[in-house]
């Protein structure tokens, strides 16, 4: 039966509303990140009011993540020298995992999930500074929530989730493919969707609502570009599992407007299993 | 050849390929037989992971029946990607070798698929 797209951008633009807030202590700090007269004490403030959050920035700061030449001991220390915009991005982080720890485990493997999505934003960092971008924070949280549209759905239709995760196991087809033909949208264009719900960086919504279908012609193209090739690396590598039965496909112009060459791949997979092992530590255990 | 292992996967005896550092502080040099007692400070001090060198005469042989089975069990995965792609094939390559660094820290009897 043809999909109605009528039905299905209403229930896209439903799901996508009934998404709930990010929690106040990140919305704090990115009110004192918008507002150029706040000071790195303020900042400490509204980081130290979540314990969660505090022992995440300081094992993350200690960790080879950042590989500081400095030991950081204190939340100041990380503001000091990690950087505003950059503590705001982890916190949003953390936030996110905390808000979608609870996947409902018969459709989607949370544990193989979050691992999957920690994965793909550290992969995504590491492709982004490969090609010199600075802030590589942001790009990790890109990657992270790349596939965040997919929780949604787990949570808010499970059962269609279930066919779809069955349907792309027995035709050997991505889940985007899937869902596009079964519901008339995919969990890309979704987790767009929560991402713009949500006020976050249109960079951010671009590279979540194109990471597997590239739309060249976006605005933030490069972006989309890397969390595509951190997507695929990851599956391809096994860490985690965002679900999908198949390495979803590579979109050439992808890879050429990220104008890497493949030998500056293994580099990236050696750091790549370098810092899972310390990020899986912080943020899943 | 180094390569990065979890602290709970290094055993004594194992020789350090890169210092270990923890906190830009060089707790271990290069070259180091890890003991008992260096993986319990390691513990300590939060380090997660080390890099250990596995010399040529030490590194498992590569099974060819195994390799080609780990090949035949994840070429379908890749069913819908271009191999012929330099970055795909470079992918899989990587993809590839880390089944089999994997297989090679499974402990003996275990099954190689995933």
């Amino acid at each position: 039966m043809p999909v109605d797209h009528a039905n299905s951008a209403r229930d896209l633009a439903k799901l996508a509303q009934q998404v709930p807030s990010l929690p106040l202590t990140f919305q704090r700090i990115n009110d004192l990140v918008s507002n150029s007269q706040s000071t790195t004490a303020q900042m400490a403030e509204a980081i130290s009011t979540d314990q969660g959050l505090v022992t995440r920035i300081l094992r993350l700061s200690n960790s080879s993540f950042y590989g500081l030449a400095a030991r950081v001991d204190t939340i100041t220390q990380a503001v000091s020298l990690i950087g505003t915009r950059q503590l705001r991005d982890l916190a949003l982080a953390t936030a996110v995992l905390d808000l979608f720890k609870n996947i409902p485990n018969q459709i989607l493997d949370g544990k193989k999930f979050w691992e999957h999505s920690l994965a793909v934003g550290t992969a995504t960092r590491l492709i982004a500074a490969k090609r010199g971008e600075r802030q590589t924070e942001r790009h990790f949280v890109a990657g992270m929530l790349h596939d965040i549209g997919l929780v949604v759905m787990a949570q808010q239709m499970p059962e269609k989730v279930s066919a779809n995760l069955q349907s792309a196991a027995s035709s050997a087809q991505p889940l985007s493919v899937i869902e596009l033909r079964e519901l008339g949208f995919d969990h890309a264009e979704l987790g767009g969707m929560v991402i713009e719900h949500w006020r976050l960086p249109p960079a951010m919504v671009e590279a979540a609502s194109y990471h597997h279908h590239l739309l060249t012609t976006t605005k933030y193209v490069h972006d989309c570009a890397t969390v595509h090739l951190a997507d695929i690396m990851v599956e391809a590598l096994a860490f985690g599992s965002g679900g999908e039965p198949v390495i979803p496909p590579l979109d050439p112009p992808a890879w050429e407007i990220l104008g890497l060459t493949p030998s500056d791949l293994a580099p990236i997979c050696h750091d790549l299993e370098r810092q899972m092992v310390e990020i899986s530590a912080i943020f899943l255990s | 050849m180094n390569r990065i292992i979890a602290l709970a996967m290094v055993k004594p005896g194992m020789v350090l390929g890169e210092p270990a550092s923890a906190n830009d502080q060089v707790l271990l040099a290069t070259g180091t037989t890890i003991t008992a007692a260096h993986l319990a400070l390691l513990n300590s001090r939060g380090v997660r992971s080390l890099s250990i060198t596995v010399a040529d005469d030490q590194r498992v042989p590569v099974d060819t029946k195994l390799v080609m089975a780990m090949d035949r069990d994840l070429r379908p995965r890749f069913v819908c990607t271009d191999l012929k792609h330099p970055a795909m094939k470079e992918i899989y390559r990587l993809a590839l070798l880390r089944c089999i660094q994997i297989a090679a820290t499974k402990p003996a009897g275990a099954s190689h698929a995933g």
